[in-house]
This record gives C-alpha cells, structure tokens and sequence, in this order.
C-alpha cells in the first residue's frame, strides 16, 4: 500500500510519515493540490489552511483515493465540516478530525454511549503540558483554543461563548490528577450533537497542566481580539519571553497531555455518567489516531465523508490505537 | 511593647498601611494553602484501563 503525506515537513507530519512506514506503507510526502495517483491513501498533518487541505481533498477524490485530516485548528472546522459533507456516498472517503480531540474523542462519547438509553450531555476535557519536549505544539493549541469565542451546544441550540471562561476542576488520570480546563474552540460541539438527537449540551475545555503557564496563557489569550493563527502568532512572538520565563518558573514534574470525555444521560430510570479518558505524550495522541485512520482508509475499512467518529465504530479504531501504545482508561467512581 | 508603640514615630497612615500589607499578605498564603489543598484533594475515583473493546 501506498501513501502519500501532506505537512510532512512538521513535527507531527514527519512522525506520521515513519509510523505509516513502520506500518509496512510506502509513505511519500507530497505538496498540498500534488496529483494523488497511484496512492491507496493521502494523509493531511497541516494545522490550519483548510484550503490547501480541499484542494488536496479534492485531488485525491478525482483519482478515487481516500483523504484523512488531522486538522485540529478550530479555524479550520467549519469550512472542512462543510466541504465533507458536500461529499456524495459515491465519492471516494473524505475524513475529517482524525486526531485526539476532536477524533478520539468523538469515538469515546460513541463508546460511553452504548451504555446509556439516551445521552444528555457530553463534556470533552483535555489538559496539554508544557513542560517536554512538545511545549511549543503545546502552547500553540491552547493559545488557539482559549482564545476568542467558542461554539457551544446548550440546551438543544448552538451558542457561542467566549473561551478560556468558565473554569473548572477535572480529574484526569495519574500522573496528570485534577486539574483546571476552560471553554476551548473546537469542532466536537458541532457535530456530536447529531450522533446524539437527544443531547442537551456538548462542550468541550481544555487548559494547561502547569498552573502558572495556564494562567499567563489565558490573561494573553483574552487579549487575542481576532482569534485567528496570524494573530496568536503574533501574540505568542510578542509575549514569548514572558511565557518562556513562566515555563522555566512552572516546570510540572511530568510532561503528559490527556483527555476526558464524560458522557452523561439516562440508563433505565437512573440518571449516569460514563467517563473514559486517554493519557500520553502531546505527540502520541496528535500522530497516532492519524496513523490509525490512514491504515483503516488504505485498506479500504472506511466508507463515505464525515467526522472520524462517524466513519468508523469503536471495535475497529480502538485496536490500532492500543497496539501503538495509547491506552484507555474507564473512571470507577468511589460512590458507585 | 506598649511604650515601645506609644513611642513609635510611624503615623496613623503608615500603621494603616502596613495594616494592609500585613492582611494582602496573609491573604496570599491562605490562597496559596487554598490552592494547594485543593490541588491534593481526594480522587474521583480509579481509573481502570479499558483493554480491548473487542473483547
């Protein structure tokens, strides 16, 4: 099987390329648009520049060959929800959200659901670190993410609210244990609602593992008026040292990343939440469920566009995540 | 004591002031002994590894 990479040139395309390869698939990088014959898949690793990834989209589907995106840019979302759904059931798969959040986490809530009659709620969580080796991915996503105003799915309607707000405590597994997440932009609150008709709210928070970094991260990010990548790039440049300094001042004594997906809703008569959660290294959960959905499309297991969590079911996406290390945790709570 | 603060020369502003410094402090460890304790509290629960959904 052959497959080509898009973004290959980052940090998360070249761990893309070499997991694909150690997967046994010839793996080429290519430019965004590049002609998609001969590949049995094309794999997008951009963050941001959701046209660059429609007009590969589009190549690949002239040649019949199936595209995947890992594309987590809240920027992005709309524009690529929309292009995926333009897609006809004839036309060669188009899978958007193929990371951790949104991607995984959308396969989770599926997952916590099967236990559920019907599903009320569903709250995302995720914690970055900025203390490893990926800080700065790590600062770039919750800079993009708590800036702003977010989409949120609040009593059967969507909403917007403003992000980095609205702070809570959530326990995450050890060694990340509580820790505080915010309002974040993403795209899990514009499509799960529709694998969910009965849900009330879907939102998603996120935040930083190091308190004091947090802090300083969203003091800059409300400051952030036009919640675009240029302008968080240009607030990152200019606040850098600050946040460098606050780096070296917050150091935590681990440097894992995780996510949270508490699916709430009603089970007989009694009301119950599920709550499953995943926990690694920044770079792990970025690359591996890509790595995983690229497989899946190459081999054929993949039919029809949509998000990730639509496309494929729980039983056959979660292996592949297992085999390479990512592993998911189920919270016993003690009053159950 | 008592003599040693009647005798004092810092005025009524500068008593008040340090008042005030002496209070924000204590108002800074208790958050921080706050925090702390918050961050310590007690688990959720386990988190028990899923193993494979397929089995």
């Amino acid at each position: 099987m052959k497959a080509a990479v898009i973004g290959s040139e980052s940090q998360k395309g070249r761990r893309v390329a070499r997991d694909l390869q150690e997967a046994g698939l010839e793996t080429i990088a290519i430019d965004p648009g590049q002609s998609a014959a001969g590949f049995d898949v094309i794999v997008s690793s951009l963050e941001g520049f959701p046209e660059k990834e429609i007009t590969s989209a589009e190549a690949a589907g002239s040649h019949g060959v199936p595209f995947v995106s890992g594309n987590s840019d809240p920027d992005s979302a709309e524009a690529l929800i929309a292009f995926a759904e333009s897609r006809q059931a004839k036309d060669a798969p188009v899978v958007i959200g193929c990371g951790w959040s949104p991607g995984l986490s959308g396969i989770l809530a599926r997952l916590a659901a099967r236990e559920l009659d019907s599903v009320r709620r569903v709250k995302v969580s995720w914690v970055v670190s900025t203390s490893g080796p990926d800080r700065n991915r790590a600062l770039a996503r919750a800079m993009l993410s708590l800036s702003g105003s977010a989409v949120t799915f609040e009593n059967g309607a969507w909403t917007r609210r403003q992000a980095g707000q609205e702070g809570e405590e959530i326990f995450f597994p050890e060694p990340i244990g509580w820790k505080a997440v915010q309002i974040a932009r993403a795209l899990d609150p514009l499509t799960l609602p529709g694998a969910f008709p009965a849900t009330e709210r879907v939102v998603v928070k996120g935040g930083i593992s190091e308190p004091f970094v947090g802090r300083l991260v969203r003091r800059i990010a409300s400051r952030v008026t036009l919640a675009s990548r240029g302008s968080i790039e240009r607030a990152s440049g200019a606040y850098g040292q600050l946040i460098r300094a606050a780096q070296g001042f917050g150091q935590s004594s681990h440097s894992w990343s995780g996510m949270r997906v508490d699916v709430t809703g009603t089970a007989g008569d009694a009301t119950k939440t599920i709550s499953l959660a995943v926990v690694d290294q920044l770079s792990n959960l970025d690359s591996i469920p890509l790595v995983v959905s690229a497989i899946l499309a190459a081999r054929g297991e993949i039919v029809g566009s949509g998000t990730l969590d639509s496309r494929v079911t729980p039983e056959s996406f979660l292996p592949g995540i297992t085999q390479r290390g990512l592993r998911v945790a189920r919270l016993d709570r003690r009053d159950s | 004591m008592g003599k040693d603060k009647k005798d004092s020369k810092v005025g009524k502003t500068k008593t008040r002031k340090r008042k005030v410094l002496g209070l924000a402090a204590l108002g800074a460890v208790a958050t921080v002994l706050f925090r702390r304790n918050r961050r310590s509290a007690k688990p959720e629960g386990v988190w028990r590894d899923l193993g494979d959904p397929r089995a």
